[in-house]
């Protein structure tokens, strides 16, 4: 079972690579964006089957530890990027946010052993991790892609007010629709992180007492929450939609990867082994 | 001065503020005195985000209604102020628990029974009468589970039993498996001294105690029996298995081990302010549910 599920990672970092390629090609000649999409379903599929197979092997769904929990972040984000890019039409988004699907899977594969079956701890084995959890798994799979838009919203935006414009660039959607799409996501997102933080309060509560504790990872989620809810207010007041809506929601992310990542390796706290 | 502390520039400000004071809180460590001060700074902040989210709410709501009742695809308007109205809720429950809530840990052996004070309960006592680990199919520990009787004015009120994740609740009191340990006695027989008799508390023999096996070494409790396992050397793993009554050889000395008395760990709280909180949670969750249909009519009545 362990070398079926290394074998099926190692083929889906592949596809994910293949569908880089092909959205980055897209971008430089207008050609194979479809190709890069057929790719990224088939990968969004292997994900799914790698997820399956977790399940098989430890007998609980993969959402306790890094690796699993990555995994099916990664199954969100390709997941809400291609219904984005069935609403929109904004395959130029595939350029940035594959590579970064690619380089995350292989993180995990490489360095977070993925054969590793550790039992759950008491406060784990309840429903409240399976709800909470996948939640978190969509809001962020979400704002990862309202990321890449931002990101690709700010270096359109500051190469077409410089001097020398870049003619590549023109494949990017336009502005506005940028803008648009990535409110949307936000505003999609946004009650997912809510819910997130709810649902963790109760469950804290269930297990050990305290809905609220002040610990590193909440205290980041609240952040991460204040940072997208300051960007939804924002937008409201005149002059400040645009390239100063678009930092925050980049800053907004910033803030979703302290959380993953800076709490459970810089700061100590109850979530450590998330 | 109230549209100004009613308006959506302030309610940024404030918002950037318990960002601000947020990231800090996380950076100092939780031990020194400068996070007690910083952590009362974003409760502070709450306090006055209370104010401005009611402020903001009852102001704009009525004008809102209004276009809503005219204009049903326009729902999704109302999310926003049933989460400012939810949080609202939630601060309001927070507070009440912090002020008139309260929580104490009890630590007691088997038969002990554990007084609970105000403000937490008066001529309430908890008796503890048994605990177990519970494991799962594979042998791993599911959970811990400490059978009680609470006993009220002097007389036996209820019986029950708490676990990690399904505590124990009376009359607004809830009982939480909170941690759990084992005293080992053990008699040990140095090559070279005369035995000791000792009780082990945390885990770990003490130093003096170790040197006279030779090492320093860890009890655990596992589906086996006790595990007696080396410490501080990776690089050469050391586990073996006793059970009550069988006696090892270690490099300086023998080690017999007699028996365990297990030990629970509870947090018995009261918080008035807990179903308030929980309250709140659910107008942010209908809130959550308006932000998307809402929306989703809005789109399709343009």
């Amino acid at each position: 079972m362990e070398n079926i599920l290394l074998n099926l990672l190692n083929i889906n970092i592949l596809l994910y690579f293949l569908a880089a390629i092909f959205y980055l090609i897209y971008i430089f000649k207008g050609k194979t964006g479809k190709t890069g999409t057929y790719i990224t379903l088939l990968g969004l599929g292997f994900t799914s089957v790698c997820l399956a197979v977790r399940w098989k092997m430890t007998g609980n769904i993969p959402l306790s530890n890094i690796f699993e929990f990555g995994l099916f972040s990664i199954w969100g984000i390709v997941l809400i990027f291609l219904i984005t890019q069935w609403k929109y039409e904004i395959k130029t988004v595939g350029s940035f946010l594959l590579p970064m699907v690619t380089v995350f899977l292989a993180w995990l594969t490489f360095k977070q052993d993925p054969t590793n079956v550790s039992p759950l701890m008491p406060a784990l084995r309840s429903y409240w991790l399976h709800i909470h959890v996948l939640i978190a798994v969509i809001a962020y799979g979400a704002l990862t892609v309202s990321f890449a838009i931002a990101f690709m919203y700010l270096v359109k935006d500051f190469s077409t007010k410089s001097n020398s414009p870049n003619k590549l660039l023109q494949s990017f959607p336009e502005l506005e629709i940028m803008e648009k799409v990535t409110y949307k996501i936000i505003i999609f997102a946004m009650p997912l992180l809510t819910l997130v933080i709810i649902t963790g309060a109760i469950w804290a509560e269930k297990a050990w007492g305290n809905y609220w504790s002040w610990d590193p990872k909440e205290t980041w989620a609240l952040i991460t929450w204040l940072i997208y809810a300051v960007y939804l207010h924002v937008r409201f007041i005149k002059g400040w939609q645009g390239r100063k809506a678009m930092t925050l929601a980049i800053m907004g992310f910033a803030a979703v990867l302290f959380t993953f990542f800076g709490v459970t390796y810089l700061l100590p706290s109850l979530h450590s082994y998330v | 001065m109230l549209d100004f502390f009613s308006s959506m520039k302030f309610g940024i400000i404030l918002m950037i503020l318990i960002i601000v004071i947020s990231i800090i809180s996380t950076l100092i460590p939780t031990t020194s005195t400068l996070y007690t001060f910083i952590l009362t700074l974003p409760k502070l902040m709450m306090i006055i985000l209370f104010f401005s989210l009611v402020f903001c709410t009852f102001r704009r709501l009525p004008s809102i209604w209004k276009t809503v009742k005219q204009d049903s695809n326009k729902v999704n308007l109302l999310a926003p102020h049933i989460l400012h109205i939810g949080l609202a809720i939630v601060l309001v429950g927070a507070l009440l628990g912090s002020f008139f809530g309260g929580e104490k840990e009890i630590v007691a052996q088997m038969g002990e029974t554990v007084p609970l004070s105000a403000p937490l309960a008066q001529n309430i006592s908890l008796q503890v009468n048994g605990f177990e680990t519970i494991y799962d199919e594979q042998g791993d520990i599911d959970n811990w589970q400490t059978e009680i009787t609470l006993i009220v004015d002097k007389k036996e009120a209820i019986h029950g039993q708490t676990m990690v994740n399904k505590p124990f609740k009376y009359k607004g009191l809830v009982f939480y498996q909170t941690a759990y340990g084992l005293l080992h006695n053990i008699i040990i027989e140095p090559k070279n001294h005369p035995s000791i008799v000792t009780k082990i508390e945390n885990r770990t023999l003490d130093k003096r105690t170790s040197i006279l096996l030779g090492d320093v070494y860890l009890f655990d409790q596992c589906k086996k029996g006790i595990s007696i396992s080396r410490l501080d050397d990776t690089d050469n793993p050391y586990k073996v298995y006793i059970k009550e009554g069988e006696s090892m050889d270690f490099p300086k000395g023998t080690l017999t081990y007699l028996n365990s008395e297990a030990y629970t760990v509870l947090t018995a709280k009261r918080d008035p302010g807990t179903l308030i909180v929980m309250l709140g949670f659910l107008f942010m969750a209908v809130s959550s549910i308006f932000f998307w249909w809402g929306r989703k009519k809005a789109d399709r009545g343009n």
